[in-house]
């Protein structure tokens, strides 16, 4: 009676981890999305002609690559409040996330903008072409697509990542199943499925990647 | 687009007449303690053909870069129809801005690279009616409309809808002078536009040149080691040596009768060379 893994068992608790998993999955879109638009400025200001403000947001991206996720979490969530900001764990846990990703998207993004030949820019130039026409007519086209694996990646990593929220009690899909584990002294069905889970998220954004790079090359 | 109208107007207005198309008054341009322009001099009149030989790193592709104000300089002017279009004391982010009125002055000239730089994700046409679109404001199907026609005039109509990826250097080089003329500029600027080809593409890129050049208005600068065609081509001849013009005069003159021993001694190799 007392299985290793109980099928019952498992489907009693799908709904809940099911739940829990859409929660993961928004939470890290909505992070992601924040990510990939703040990462903007700040690959901008990285490769900015002003060196101190290069300097102060290279400085910047360092420091967020080089510490563990789960100390800027901590900080987010338990030192931000000291100075004033306090926030729901979910609030937290987005911010963590987007800053933390921002960084990673931000050099990425430098990458591909300096992947793109600097005789694009001339000929651009030599057009009398805007800046902002130059960036969306002739630079973005181009440092786009290279770019879309490692953006890929670092979406699938904060499908991992998003876990992490569990330590501030966010209820996404870890800390749901380490609830129920809690709650019935099993923990095999509700890990085994939240594995699982993770993984069809992984796989379904690896999926999303490589479709969206195949769009790309055909256009 | 009123507003380029209006500030284009007001700019011919106060030009005086008989200004030459471009002048470099007392240049100096110096990578760090090379210096490649030194006190350079030279006037260009209008719908002149002006062809500029001279050994390399004598400061030919400087020269034209500065003018279409891809490089700063360190110190002079350089004016065009008589406006400062640049100068030495202005700090680099005037010297290279990107404010409107800067880069209305800059829409007077154009500029073809030896490696022809087109737009690799654009087809021809798109590469060559995005300027029109995007700067002048023409819309989508003028601009087109537009592209085909210096496509035509290139020789091009059958390619326009071929990525440059899938054209010849030829054809390549081709769209990117329509994509210069595309903006209908008053100066082009051509450096060493075949040297990046197979020989036997270099003759459908000098017949487009030779036909620009017969039809007249266009002021054109021209880099070259082609010396048969810079002597057919040209109304004058420029020879830089060391960042300077070091002799100028007619085409017949330059290459038949140089006055300078080191002209003499270029032409004598680059003729040998061949
Ligand atoms: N970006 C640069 N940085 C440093 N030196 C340069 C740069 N561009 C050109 N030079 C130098 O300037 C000199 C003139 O170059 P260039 O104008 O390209 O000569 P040319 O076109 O006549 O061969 C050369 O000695 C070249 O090495
Ligand atoms: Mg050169």
């Amino acid at each position: 009676m007392n299985t290793f893994f109980s099928l019952d068992f498992a489907a009693s608790i799908m709904p809940r981890l099911l739940f829990a998993a859409s929660v993961t999955v928004k939470l890290t879109f909505l992070s992601y999305s924040i990510a990939l638009i703040f990462a903007l400025p700040l690959a901008l200001a990285r490769t900015s002609s002003n060196r101190y403000l290069a300097m102060a947001v290279g400085s910047f991206i360092e420091c967020v690559r080089g510490t563990p996720m789960l100390v800027q979490l901590f900080l987010v969530f338990y030192g931000l409040p000291k100075i004033g900001f306090t926030m729901q764990p979910v609030t937290a846990g987005v911010l963590a996330l987007s800053v933390h990703y921002g960084c990673y998207l931000a050099e990425v993004y430098r990458a591909g903008l300096q992947a793109v030949h600097t005789t694009q820019r001339e000929a651009a130039w030599a057009l009398s072409m805007s800046p902002i026409d130059t960036l969306k007519s002739v630079i973005l086209p181009q440092a786009i697509p290279p770019m879309i694996p490692a953006l890929g990646t670092y979406l699938i990593g904060m499908f991992k990542d998003a876990a992490l929220l569990a330590s501030i009690s966010v209820f996404e899909l870890l800390t749901t199943a380490k609830l129920i584990g809690t709650e019935s002294f099993r923990y095999t069905e509700p890990m085994t499925i939240a594995g699982l889970l993770f993984l069809c998220m992984s796989l379904g954004a690896a999926g999303l990647t490589r479709l969206l790079e195949r769009l790309w090359v055909i256009r | 687009m009123n507003a380029t109208a209006i500030i284009d107007s007001s700019l011919s207005a106060s030009t005086p007449p008989l200004a030459p198309a471009c002048e470099f008054i007392h240049v100096c341009k110096r990578y760090g303690s090379l210096t490649v322009l030194k006190d350079m001099n030279l006037k260009v009149k209008r719908a002149e053909k002006l062809a500029l030989i001279g050994p390399s790193g004598s400061g030919k592709s400087t020269l034209l870069r500065t003018l279409m104000t891809l490089e700063t300089i360190d110190a002079g002017e350089i004016k065009v129809n008589g406006e400062t279009l640049t100068h030495g004391s202005w700090p680099a982010d005037r010297q290279r801005s990107d404010r409107p009125a800067a880069r209305n002055r800059r829409r007077r000239i154009g500029m073809v690279f030896q490696q022809f730089n087109l737009f690799p994700h654009k087809t021809a046409v798109e590469n060559v009616a995005v300027a029109p679109r995007k700067v002048l404001g023409l819309s989508r199907q003028e601009a087109v409309e537009r592209a085909h026609n210096y496509l035509e005039m290139v020789g091009l109509s059958s390619k326009a809808e071929e990525l440059p990826s899938r054209l010849s250097g030829g054809q390549q080089q081709r769209v990117a002078i329509a994509r210069s003329l595309a903006m209908q500029p008053e100066i082009m600027l051509f450096d060493e536009v075949t040297s990046a080809l197979d020989p036997e593409l270099v003759g459908e890129v000098l017949g487009v040149l030779r036909k620009l050049a017969e039809e007249g208005d266009l002021t054109m600068l021209l880099v070259t080691h082609q010396m048969e065609f810079a002597r057919s081509f040209a109304d004058r001849v420029a020879f830089l040596w060391q960042g300077q013009v070091h002799e100028i005069g007619d085409a017949k003159a330059i290459f038949d009768n140089p006055r300078e021993e080191r002209t003499r001694q270029f032409l004598r190799a680059v003729l040998e060379g061949r």
